[in-house]
C-alpha cells in the first residue's frame, strides 16, 4: 500500500510545530487511532534503538453465561507468535479488567472481579479466569495488538548508542505515515524509557 | 555548478518555501547494515534529509549497481559512532541526481561495516 502522506504549508508547519504534546514511557508508547493524523515530531530514549510503525489494534467480543468461570478465546487469525508487554487487554462490559502490562504475556488483575489470565502465543489462544462469574449478558472483550514488526507496520527503525537522541533526525523528517484503524507504536529497549513530542492534524 | 573534480554536473531541483513544507512530511525511512542503495530512475531523485548511523563514517554517491559506490559525492568519518548528520543534512539536503541506465543506476549510502544505517529521503520529481 503506497504511504498516505499529508500535503502540509509552511503555515500549517508552523502550527503543527507550536501544538505539540509530549508522552512518556518504558519500552513502548501507543497512541491510539482517533481518526486524525500524529506527526512524530522528536524522540529520545536512554537505550540504544528506536522503532515507529503503524499496527492493527484487535478486539474479540464475546457474551458469556453467569458460570463461565474460565474461557478460552481462540483467534488464528491475529495473535502475534511474539509477547510484548501490555499488548493484551481485558474488558467486562467496556471495563478494563485485566492487562499484560506487568509481565508479558501474563494477564493479571486490574479489579477484583478478574483473577488471572496468560496468553498462549504458540497455540494462538488467550486464556482467562475470573475470580467471580460475570454477570449475566457481560459482554467480555480482548484487544491485542499487533505489535511484531514487519516490514509492513514498521516504518522508522533506529540504533545507536544510548542515550539514543532521533530529535535532530525527526526535525527535519517527521514520522508522518497514517492508515485507517491503526495505532502509532514507539517502541525502545525494553527496560528504557523514552519520551517523543507529536502532534495531531487533520486525517487528510 | 561546480561539483567535486570530474563530476556531473547536475541539475538543481526548483523548491519554494511552501513545496519544502509540503515535502518535509513526505518522508520515508530506510534502514541497512553499512550500506544502503535505493534504485534511480529517469527524472526521480532522491532528497536526503536527515541520516543517523551507529558507525564512525558516512560516504553518498552514485553507483552502477547496487553494491558500491563508483561517483563519490559525500564522505565523512569521526573516530568513533554514533554519527548524526540530521542538523548537517537539515541545513543542506542532499539532492545530487544523476541517472544513467548503466552507469548510475543507484544512489548510494555507505557506512562502518555490520553497522546500522538510517536515512530520511523524499522522492521527488523535478
Amino acid at each position: 500500500m503506497p504511504p498516505n502522506f499529508p500535503v502540509i504549508s509552511v503555515n500549517t508547519d508552523s502550527i503543527i510545530r507550536y501544538r505539540a504534546n509530549f508522552a512518556n514511557a518504558e519500552a513502548e508508547l501507543v497512541i491510539p487511532y482517533d481518526g486524525n493524523r500524529k506527526v512524530i515530531l522528536s524522540a529520545i530514549t536512554n537505550g540504544v534503538t528506536l522503532d515507529i510503525g503503524l499496527v492493527n489494534t484487535t478486539t474479540l467480543s464475546f457474551a458469556e453465561t453467569p458460570d463461565d468461570l474460565e474461557v478460552t478465546f481462540t483467534s488464528a487469525a491475529e495473535l502475534n507468535t511474539t509477547a510484548i508487554q501490555g499488548s493484551v487487554e481485558v474488558y467486562a462490559d467496556g471495563e478494563l479488567v485485566g492487562d499484560d502490562s506487568a509481565v508479558a504475556g501474563t494477564i493479571a488483575p486490574t479489579v477484583a472481579l478478574f483473577l488471572s489470565g496468560t496468553v498462549n502465543y504458540a497455540g494462538q489462544a488467550i486464556s482467562v479466569t475470573f475470580a467471580d462469574a460475570p454477570a449475566t449478558g457481560t459482554v467480555l472483550a480482548v484487544t491485542f495488538r499487533d505489535i511484531a514488526p514487519t516490514s509492513s507496520s514498521e516504518r522508522l527503525s533506529i540504533t545507536g548508542t544510548a542515550p539514543l537522541d532521533a530529535s535532530a533526525f525527526l526535525k527535519n523528517a517527521p514520522y508522518s505515515f497514517f492508515e485507517t484503524d491503526k495505532d502509532v507504536v514507539i517502541r525502545c529497549e525494553t527496560g528504557k524509557d523514552m519520551a517523543i513530542a507529536y502532534s495531531s492534524v487533520k486525517a487528510s | 555548478m561546480a561539483d567535486l573534480t570530474g563530476a556531473y554536473t547536475t541539475p538543481v531541483p526548483t523548491i519554494s518555501q511552501n513545496t519544502a513544507s509540503v515535502i518535509k512530511y513526505r518522508s520515508n525511512y530506510v534502514t541497512g547494515t553499512a550500506l544502503i542503495a535505493l534504485p534511480l530512475a529517469p527524472g526521480v531523485r532522491y532528497i536526503i534529509t536527515s541520516v543517523y548511523t551507529e558507525g564512525n563514517e558516512i560516504n553518498i554517491g552514485f553507483g552502477d549497481d547496487a553494491t558500491a559506490i563508483d561517483d563519490l559525492r559525500f564522505e565523512f568519518a569521526i573516530t568513533t559512532g554514533p554519527l548524526d548528520l540530521s542538523n548537517f543534512f537539515g541545513n543542506a539536503p542532499f539532492t545530487q541526481y544523476k541517472y544513467d541506465a548503466t552507469l548510475s543506476t543507484h544512489l548510494v549510502i555507505t557506512g562502518e561495516a555490520a553497522k546500522d544505517i538510517t536515512v530520511a529521503y523524499v522522492e521527488f520529481k523535478g
